[in-house]
Formats: structure tokens, sequence, C-alpha cells
């Protein structure tokens, strides 16, 4: 767990740089920060690890996961730009710090096997989130999002808590290994009925931070409000991590169980396909149809987990990583296109506000649009690969309604993506050459080029997931 | 030397004696002094200037700064009794570790400071 | 049940000596303190009760309680009731874990001359004290009067701000006994080995917090006259204010006996064997009882001292000290005294960490001295 250690001593570093350098080169910094600690995580591949006190543990898998989420806060430092040049009212030190801060909740919450470490993970994740979600300080939307994100999130995190205590109450451990141990070492029958009451309060906890409907009200509000850089960072970091806890929770501890809390989540993930999927048809804004759309890719990543297949772990990896890339360059891109229209239309988030983009931004048009075809899931991207995955997991499992159920919902998701793409290219405005600095463009064809490669060759990585 | 939860029972006494003697002193006084009561005595004391509205106002914010602040530092402190009691049995390896857990405080300690929480004219 | 209910019997007499003699050094501290002042300031002081004025707490006693126990209509009724007789109450509470003497034998039942000997003694000396805060803020509140909210706010911003400090300078004292008992404090510093040779910056920070948690000059912010008429008590009048001052007297003396048991050995005085040896036991540790008092009262006396000798701080100076001066300190206290025990040379450690912060200071003036010359 170096990594975590490096992370914590660079977010305090950052602080303290704060008070010296300047935000462009703060950038650079913490871009140089996650980039080391990287290839700390990176060093451990092919070891399994025990750490503090058999606490945590890292393995292939959670490299993965750890590298993914990593990359996510690259991408979002890279697009930051130092956070503007409002010299008052923005502190990028203190962002970034905490952003580093929230990678290592995320880290935690990716290679945990103590329980109590997952709830330390998630809330120093949490934590970090409610404070980046309220940093527009003068923005009343902004400050609503924390007040409802900080409002739910805690509650959701009683239920976890609540979880916990009941899985411990039954089991008597904490530690993943000493539940598996206890549960195969008892009687199906002798195990205490709140053990089942435990496990889908543990879900519906998790649930909450991945948005799935029916917990998923506060996602489009809280993703609004927040500055879009943050929601960037919200809508990859949080849900990957909240993913790979998701998955350690239900298929790796209570696979065997997986009767009794089935139905529930099948229900949850057939809800949130159709919620979030009709709802973003609706959006004006388009900032709120990516928030449903994220709510939507929170389904299709469900139903792997439902499948509970030996590939699922692959296919949360695959799915996670198509969806950052795609998820970071459409905010990317509508950052900076709202960025440009404040104050010159009056919703600078709409989908109108992009019209005509590609006039003179062909790049950043060209981006956009990849991106919006990989979140929809059209082939040769890396989106497509990372439905079919799910898909194909789901057919081996003949689970066949959830599948007609998420292609038609597809079907819907490519109306709403196309909407955005409609308004770039064919809808006419005027939107001048927008400047953007190197790292930005960097990175926004780094992300590109990925989902493109992926899309094309998808063995690439998945021999490696 | 055994210690047990019964060592604690004098303490009711002391307890008893304090708030009789509270109680006692309380009614005593109200009893024994004079009663006058006029509107003028009634209104808020401002150095006798007529006082405008009442006493229900904001307080500078630098004050909860300091009460936050003073939360995250007295739950590390009272971390560090333990400590301090079996410091010698902890021996080094205890040292070094409350060394760094100081570091990392002090590092917050120095951050809180320089961000300029003590300014009070701002 | 017969022999521990005697115990508890002698047990509750301790305690309720402990009380009075508590109530009797706090309202003679209240003359002596005017004494003092006449004293410093080479005037007469109160001479009209009795000889010496020596009745003049009685008549102050008497003028309180006679006094028009006046609630303002705007206050909060009970809340403001409430203030005066928390805070009293918490300074009444803390003198039951200091050890005022060692093992006495009377009328054949042995026992400790000590209200209650329990494992975490320091701790209950440490959750009663900064209770006392409520008593302040809540009367300060509760009169609806923005003098005494200021007044309040003041007092708990101070208070909790030197808690730490306070907190932070005990640490070393029980890395050295290696237990919170207050008793097993005292026993570690027997025969001349005070505490306060092995910790001397810990004393100094402790004891100016003390100022500041009794809200002393220098650190009389809360009441400052000048600024805020009579602070939290500016609303009050008949005996609740006489709780407030009462209080404030109570706590100086049992703060002197916190010092002293921490810092000065407890009872411990110079000759405790030989007067053990030649008189025995029992008179030994009441004669230890008189020595921890005479220093306790010592130290109120250095509370006086203090107060006819230096000015009051500024609101931003206080706070200063406190954050940047005290809490460095006793952290950097902690860190010397624990390499001096570690390294079984107290001694040298001590010696080095006082060069060393001595340079540390000068070199930290000679660069801010630089800073302010550009």
């Amino acid at each position: 767990m170096t990594p975590v250690i490096a992370l914590s001593l660079f977010g305090i570093i950052n602080l303290f740089l704060g008070f010296t350098f300047k935000r462009q080169s703060l950038q650079v910094v913490t871009l140089l920060f996650i980039i080391c600690s990287m290839a700390l995580t990176a060093m451990d591949w092919n070891h399994e690890y025990l750490w503090f006190g058999d606490m945590m543990k890292t393995n292939n898998l959670s490299i993965n996961f750890s590298l993914i989420i990593q990359l996510a806060g690259l991408l979002v430092v890279a697009f930051s730009n130092g956070f503007g040049k409002d010299e008052v009212y923005t502190q990028p030190a203190e962002y970034y710090a905490i952003l580093l801060f929230s990678l290592v909740g995320a880290l935690l919450m990716v290679s945990f096997q103590n329980l109590i470490m997952l709830f330390v993970g998630l809330e120093i994740l949490s934590v970090a989130m409610y404070v980046l979600t309220g940093s527009d300080k003068r923005n009343l939307r902004s400050n609503e999002a924390a007040l409802k994100y900080f409002l739910m999130g805690s509650f959701a995190t009683g239920f976890l808590l609540f979880g916990i205590a009941l899985v411990y109450g039954s089991t008597r451990s904490l530690y993943i290994s000493g539940i598996l141990y206890n549960l195969s070492h008892t009687a199906p029958e002798s195990l205490p009925s709140f053990l089942y009451a435990g496990i889908i309060l543990m879900g519906i906890g998790l649930l909450f931070k991945i948005s799935a409907a029916p917990f998923h009200f506060w996602t489009p509000d809280v993703y609004e409000g927040a500055p879009t850089i943050f929601t960037m960072f919200m809508s990859t970091v949080v849900k990957t991590a909240g993913f790979a806890a998701i998955y350690h929770i239900l298929d790796v501890t209570f696979g065997g169980f997986q009767k009794n809390w089935i139905i529930t989540v099948y229900f949850i993930t057939i809800i949130t396909l159709i919620l979030g999927n009709i709802s973003a048809a609706y959006q004006q804004s388009a900032k709120r149809m990516l928030a449903f759309s994220s709510i939507s890719h929170a389904g299709y990543m469900l139903l792997t987990v439902c499948a509970n297949q030996p590939s699922t772990s692959s296919n949360i990896l695959y799915y996670s990583l198509a969806y950052t890339l795609a998820t970071a360059v459409s905010f990317a891109v509508l950052m900076v296109v709202a960025e440009y229209q404040t104050g010159r239309t009056e919703k600078p988030e709409n989908f109108d506000a992009l019209n005509g983009l590609a006039k003179n931004n062909p790049s950043l048009a060209f981006a956009f649009t990849v991106a919006l075809l990989s979140l929809a899931g059209i082939p040769l991207t890396a989106g497509f690969w990372g439905k079919f995955f799910v898909f194909t997991d789901m057919f081996n499992k003949n689970l066949t309604y959830p599948i007609i159920i998420a292609v038609l919902m597809s079907a819907v998701g490519i109306y709403y993506y196309f909407k955005g793409i409609i308004s770039v290219y064919f809808n006419s405005g005027e939107i001048e050459k927008i400047e953007t600095s190197f790292l930005f463009k960097i990175a926004l064809w780094s992300a590109c080029i990925g989902t493109l490669v992926l899309g094309i060759y998808p063995t690439l990585l998945k021999s490696i997931f | 030397m055994n210690y047990q939860p019964s060592d604690f029972l004098p303490i009711f006494v002391q307890l008893a004696a304090a708030m009789g003697f509270i109680v006692f002193t309380m009614i005593v006084t109200h009893i024994l002094g004079p009663r006058r009561s006029t509107k003028l005595k009634d209104e808020a004391f401002e150095c006798g200037i007529e006082s405008q509205g009442d006493a229900r106002t904001p307080i500078s914010i630098k004050y909860f700064l300091v009460a936050i602040l003073f939360v995250l530092f007295d739950i590390e402190i009272v971390f560090m009794y333990p400590w301090a009691v079996n410091f010698k049995q902890l021996s080094w390896t205890g040292f070094w570790e409350m060394a760094v857990f100081m570091g990392l405080l002090l590092a917050g300690f120095v951050y809180v400071i320089k961000k300029g929480i003590l300014k009070w004219e701002k | 049940m017969e022999p521990t209910n005697t115990l508890f019997m002698a047990k509750a007499v301790i305690i309720l000596v402990v009380f009075a003699i508590t109530l009797g050094v706090a309202a003679y501290s209240t003359y002596f303190e005017r004494k003092i002042a006449a004293f410093m300031q080479d005037r007469v002081g109160p001479d009209r009760a009795g000889p010496f004025g020596i009745l003049q707490p009685l008549a102050d006693a008497v003028k309180m309680f006679m006094k028009e126990d006046f609630i303002p209509s705007h206050a909060n009724k009970w809340l403001f009731i409430m203030g005066p007789c928390l805070s009293m109450l918490t300074a009444l509470m803390t003198s039951a874990v200091i050890p005022f003497g060692d093992t006495v034998t009377v009328a054949g039942v042995t026992f400790d001359l000590q209200g209650i000997d329990v494992n975490i003694g320091i701790l209950w000396v440490f959750g009663i004290v900064s209770l006392g805060v409520y008593g302040i803020l809540i009367g300060g509140w509760a009169s609806n009067n923005k003098y005494a909210l200021l007044g309040g706010i003041r007092a708990a911003s101070q208070n909790i701000s030197y808690e730490l400090a306070m907190g932070l300078s005990i640490i070393a004292i029980l890395m050295f006994s290696g237990s919170l008992s207050t008793k097993t404090i005292v026993e570690a510093q027997q025969n001349g080995h005070w505490n306060i040779f092995y910790q001397p910056l810990g004393f100094i920070i402790f004891i100016v917090c003390a100022f500041a948690e009794c809200n002393r000059t220098p650190f009389d912010l809360p009441e400052c006259e000048t600024e805020l008429i009579g602070g939290y008590h500016t609303e009050y009048s008949s005996m609740k204010l006489g709780f407030y001052l009462f209080a404030e007297y109570i706590n100086m003396f049992i703060s002197g006996a916190v010092m002293a048991t921490l810092f000065f050995g407890g009872y411990d005085y110079p000759g405790y064997e030989f007067v053990a040896n030649k008189l025995g036991e029992t008179p030994a540790a009441f004669i230890g009882a008189g020595a921890l008092i005479g220093k306790a009262l010592f130290f109120v006396f250095v509370f006086m001292w203090v107060r006819w000798t230096l000015p009051r701080f500024r609101y931003d100076q206080l706070m200063n000290l406190g954050w940047t001066g005290l809490i460095p300190l006793s952290i950097y206290n902690v860190l010397v005294t624990g390499i001096g025990i570690l390294s079984g040379q107290p001694i040298i450690a001590g010696i080095a960490g006082f060069v060393l912060l001595i340079l540390g200071l000068i070199i930290y003036d000679q660069l801010t001295v630089k800073k302010k010359i550009a």
C-alpha cells in the first residue's frame, strides 16, 4: 500500500506548496505525484501482499482498479487547468490536495480486507467529495448540491455501517477472510436472519455511492451543482471505487448467498436502467444528461455484478475504464465550452450552448463525439466492448429479460447521446476558437485515442484484466 | 494497586455537598434580596445608551474556526494520553510512531497557522 | 462490608473537610487579594471589619446575599440561573482527586488523605475543568446582552485554546510516572525528586495555561472592563455574580493544588522521612497535607502577584501565544522528554534540548528580522 502512504504525503506536501507555487506549476506537480503513485502501485504487480495488520490486500485485481482510479485522477488534474484564473475564490492547492486525499480513500475501497477499512475508505472519499462539491462558494446551486450530497451521503454511510454491524454480529468477524471462514463453517440454517438484512443494508450504502436507482435522487442535482471538474472526478473515481467495493462485497464475500440478494439487486438494476435512460432523454442541460447517463451506466455495470461470472471482475474493470475515459472527455469538452459561454448564453451547460462547436473547434467536437459514441456503445469505441462483455456475461447466465431491457435502453441512450453530437455538428451557432492549455490537449487526445484503441483492439487490456 | 469502579463512590458525597451548597445559596439569596423591577432595569445594560436589538447576532467566524481546530487537536492529544502512560514499555518503536503522528499533527498545525486562522483583523 | 463502610465514611469526611477548606480559602482569597493589591499599591486595604479587616469576607458574603437577585427580562431565565451554578459546581468538583497526604491511621482506620484515588485522576481534573467553560458560555449567552455574549465567546475560545497546551504539558509528566493516577504521580516524586527539576518548561507552560483557564490577569479578557464592561457577568448581581467570582478563586486554589501535585511533589516536603521516623506516619502525613495546602496557597499568591504586576494582553496576542507559542513548545517538550527517558540520559537530553531551543529561537528571530527589514 505504498501508494496510499505516498498519496497522503503528497497531499500534505501539496497543501504547503500552495503557499509558494503558482497554480499552473501546482498542476504539473500534482500530475507528477499521481504518476509517481501509479508507478508505486504498479510495482506490486503479480504479488499478493497483506498490509496494515491484514486489513488490506493488494493483488492484480486491486492494482488494476487502483490504476484506473488514479488514471481518472490524472485526467481530472490534467483537465483542471489550475482551476482558472480566479485568484481570490479558488484555492488550487487545497483542491489538488483534497483530490489526492480522496484518491487515498478510493484506493482503500478497492483493496480492503476488513469492513472497517471499507468504511474508512468510503468516508475519506465521500467527505472529500462533499467539500469539493461545495467548493464554488459563491454559487447557490453548488452550496445546495454540497448540502444535499452531504445529508444523503451521511445517511447512506449510516446504512452501510448498520449493515456492517449486522454482518459482524452474525459472522463474528470484520475481516473478509474471517467472514468467509465463519460462513463456510456454519450451517446456513443456523445463520441468524439479520445477516441477510446486513448484506442488503451494506449493498444499499454502496449502491447509493454509485447512484443506482432508487438511491439516485441526489445525482442530477449534485452533478449539476458541483463545478464541472469535480463532477468529472465524482462520476469517474467514485463510481469505479464504488463498483470495486460492491463487487468485493456482493460477489466475492457474499457470492454464496446470491439467492438472498439477487432479487433486490435485479430490481434495482432494472429500475436504474429504465430511470436513468428515460430521464436522460428528457434533459435540456448536457451536464444533467451526463448525470443521468452515469446513473444508467451504473445499471449496466450492476448487470454484470448480478451475473457473477468468473469474468465479472475483468468486465467491471473494462467497463470502468471505458466509462472513465469517455466521461472525462465529455465533461472536459463541456467544461471548456460552458466556460466560454458563461455570460454569452443564459444556460451555458445546455445542449444549445454546444451549437456549432465543430465550425471553429473541430478537435474539441471530434473528441466530444468519440466520447459520446463510446458512452452510447457504438462499435469501434471502448464503450461498445464494455457493453458487449456485460451482455455476454448475462447471456452465459441465461438472463434473457434483463438483456432485452438493457438493449432497449441502449437504444434510448443512442437518442440522447446523439442529441449532443447533432448540436455540435449540425446546429448553427457562433463559437469562436477556444484556447486550451497544452496539458488539456494531451489529456484530451490520449483519452480519445485510448477510447478508440480499446474499441478496436479490446484484448490489449482484456488479457491483463 | 487494584482500581475498582467503587473507588468513585465518594465522589457522590462531593457532588451532594456541592449541589447542596449551590441550591441552598441560590434559594437563600433569592429570598433575602429585595425586588424592585423597573422598565429601565429590565433592559440589557449597554453603558446607559438605549439598547438596540438583542444579542442573538452572528459571531465572528474566527471563533468557530478555533472551536473546530480545538476539537481536532484535542482528539489527537487524547490519543497521546494512553501512549504517554505506556511510554516506557513502548520504548523507541512507540516513540518514533508517535513522532510521525506528531509530525503530521504539526504539519496540519503549521498549515492552519499559515493559512491565517489567527489573523483576527481580517 | 464493615471495613468498606468505615473507609467510605472516612473518605466522605475527607471530602467534606477539603470542601470546607476550599470554600474557606476561596473566601479569604478575596480578602488577601485586596490586601496584596493594597500592599503593592502602597495602600492600607480593607481594615474596618474586625482587626486588620479580617472579617471582610463575611461582610462581603452578607452583602452579596442581601443584594437584589435580578434577572433581566430578555434573558433566558433558567439558563441565566444555571450559568453561575454550573461554574460553581465544576469548580467544587475538582478537589476530590487531589492527594492531600499519605496514608494516615485515625481511630484504627487506615486510609489515604485523598477523596478518591482513581486510576484516571488527572483526566478527572481535566474533564471537570473543561466543563467549566460551559458555565461562562451559558451565562454569557443567556444574559442576552452583547457584551456578555462577547465575553462568553471569548472565554470559551480562550479556554479551549489553552486547554490544548495544558493537556500537552501534562503528557511529559505522564511519561515519567506511567500512570494517570494523581497518587502515583505524587509518589514518584517523593524524597525531593520533584517534577519541576525535570520539567521546568512543562511547568512554565502549565502555569501560563492555568492563568488562562482561570481567566486571571494577564488573560482576563472575558471580563476585561475597558472593552466589555463586566464581560460575561455584566448582567449578573447578587450571589449569582458572587458564584462567578467565587468559582474563580476556587479554581485558583485548585489549580495551585494541581500544580503542587504535578510539579512540586504534592505533599512531599524536605525532611519527610525524618518526621515520619520521629513522630510516626500519621503526623507526618498531616504535616504533608499542610505542606500541600501551603504550596497551593503560594500559587494563589503568585496569581495575585501577577495580577498586580502584568498588564492585560490583547485578544489576538492571547490567541497567538496559546496557539503558536505554547502548543509547539509543549510538543517539543514531549519530544525532548521522550528522548531523555529512553536514552537514559535525561540531563544531557534536557540541556541539549534547551540549547537547541534557544538556537532555534535565535535563528528564527534572525530570519524574521531580515524579513521585517526587507
